[in-house]
């Protein structure tokens, strides 16, 4: 037979966690740095919570209950999975495990936005956008073009334009990329009241030339 | 208790999702994932990857596992056709639905490897990001759920074993999606214009669909407005997503307020979870409307 808990039980756990969450990341008089950071320990807090009142749950606590052994651990090591690749924050690791964070905080305290851009000027004098998205579809999102060249190496950025010049002209052949501008764009957060832009701000910073593919 | 049967006409009835499923209802979602796998393999030409600078190659997950002599040989493009090729195999050969458990495991887990190399390598360029995650999970679910049902071959609730943890996997990425970013980002997160600056930020960037519109949302105060006000609800439905398990009224909530948010992120931010969309798909709970989606003894 189980015994329920006292009715003051539960409050009184939820204060302790409280108190815990707060020892663990902000007590440390031992180490320059908390056991385990607020992010973790807050957020693994929540969800416990979360995840007890659902075992609670009539209907799922006996759903789980009518589940084989094998089916539960199944659910089990699924769960574990994305906890673990979630709270160890080193989802490139455990993928596809990952860190669920999507805009976890703000881009920065600046009143105007910038991004670099690739385009593309083809013989027929067109412009075109050279976005490493569209030409290599698989790739879902790539590192930001300002962060290429101390990311992964000097001359990224400049191996990039010629990439992705090529691969626009394998695709377009009746009028291939003959120069790629790198440009750096910028939008101010806090336009004046009233204005009305077509375009972004925009600067040059380089340009490529890119030489005719040799004919086969 | 007037109090209380009031409240109890505002929520409605709990009641845990796809517990009646049956075998039609299972097979149906298992043909769903691994068609929109199929799809998402023939709209991909991973072979131009072969083309991308080699130093922005970072390998994720098993990947890592990899000599770089097997890596060489995988990012060039004859090694990229051949993966695409042999994952579009597995993955056909996982459309048929067959009474041999044994079979249908060991297809499943094969998908499941294939995938996971798949995924692996797509995203050896740039960051881990979330596309398609949860779709691979429900694919090691499906294998995995495959494996246990041959311990159990007569569990009366193995058809909603599957189906009930994408759920739980699906909901529980937004809930974890939700308390990262209350607690990592705290208050500041939600004050001042921090969503129209993730919106100019993307619409600067681009990505695959790109709509050009988000960079002009400062020039818009409504829509600034509907953005930054709109941010912490969007926090709270992430974070309150698991009750789409137990509460149908939630769930007729959920469904059309985060689909207008992937939809609205497609907008200002070209940025698409239509896999995760389609999931969404599994939010509705067919075994109670159809009888034919039941399990016998339901």
């Amino acid at each position: 037979m189980i015994r329920r808990a006292p009715w003051w039980f539960p409050p009184i756990s939820y204060v302790g966690i409280g108190a815990g969450v707060v020892l663990v990341s902000f007590f440390h008089p031992w180490s320059p740095t908390p056991l385990l950071p607020f992010a973790v320990t807050a957020q693994l807090a929540l969800l416990l919570v979360m995840v007890r009142v659902m075992w609670k749950w009539p209907p799922f606590a006996a759903w789980l209950a009518a589940m084989p052994w094998a089916h539960r651990i199944v659910l089990g090591a699924l769960m574990l999975g994305i906890f673990w690749g979630h709270y160890t924050f080193n989802g490139r690791t455990y993928f596809p495990f990952v860190v669920w964070e999507i805009f976890p905080h703000a881009e920065g305290n600046t009143d105007v936005v910038t991004a670099q851009q690739f385009y593309g000027k083809t013989m027929s004098g067109k412009k075109v956008r050279l976005l490493v998205e569209r030409e290599f579809p698989s790739i879902i999102q790539i590192d930001r073009i300002e962060t290429l060249d101390s990311a992964y190496g000097p001359g990224t950025t400049d191996h990039l334009a010629q990439a992705l010049a090529k691969m626009y002209n394998a695709n377009h052949p009746g009028d291939p990329v003959r120069a790629v501008d790198l440009v750096q764009t910028s939008v101010n957060l806090h336009p004046p009241a009233g204005e009305s832009r077509n375009e972004p701000s925009w600067k040059l910073l380089k340009s490529y030339e890119i030489s005719p593919a040799p004919s086969r | 208790m007037e109090a209380a049967e009031k409240l109890r006409n505002l929520t409605g009835p709990f009641a845990l999702i796809h517990e009646q499923a049956g075998p039609r209802l299972l097979a149906l979602t298992r043909l769903g994932i691994f068609a929109l796998w199929i799809v998402k393999l023939l709209l991909d030409p991973v072979w131009r990857l072969a083309d991308m600078p080699p130093e922005m190659v970072r390998p994720v997950g098993v990947l890592n596992l990899f000599s770089p002599t097997a890596l060489g040989a995988l990012f060039n493009e004859l090694g990229l056709m051949r993966m695409w090729d042999c994952a579009l195999v597995v993955v056909i050969c996982c459309l048929p639905q067959t009474r041999w458990l044994i079979g249908t495991a060991l297809r499943y887990t094969l998908a499941a490897i294939v995938l996971t190399v798949y995924s692996s390598v797509i995203r050896s360029f740039g960051p881990a990001v979330h596309t398609d995650i949860v779709l691979l999970l429900a694919t090691y679910a499906l294998a995995l759920f495959a494996w246990a049902d041959l311990f159990s071959p007569r569990a009366p609730g193995r058809y909603s074993y599957p189906l009930i943890t994408i759920v739980l996997l699906l909901t529980l990425a937004y809930t974890l999606v939700g308390l990262n970013r209350l607690v990592t980002g705290g208050p500041g997160v939600f004050a001042g214009p921090t969503m129209t600056s993730w919106a100019v930020d993307a619409s600067l960037r681009g990505y695959y669909f790109n709509t050009g519109i988000g960079w002009r949302v400062p020039q818009w105060p409504f829509v600034n407005f509907m953005l930054q006000a709109g941010l912490p609800g969007i926090t709270v439905f992430e974070i309150a997503a698991p009750l789409c398990v137990a509460w149908p009224r939630f769930r007729w909530v959920f469904i059309p307020v985060m689909l207008s948010f992937h939809a609205l992120s497609l907008v200002f931010m070209n940025i698409f979870f239509f896999d995760d969309m389609l999931l969404y798909l599994l939010l509705i709970d067919w075994s109670r409307k159809f009888p034919d989606m039941r399990r016998v003894d339901g």
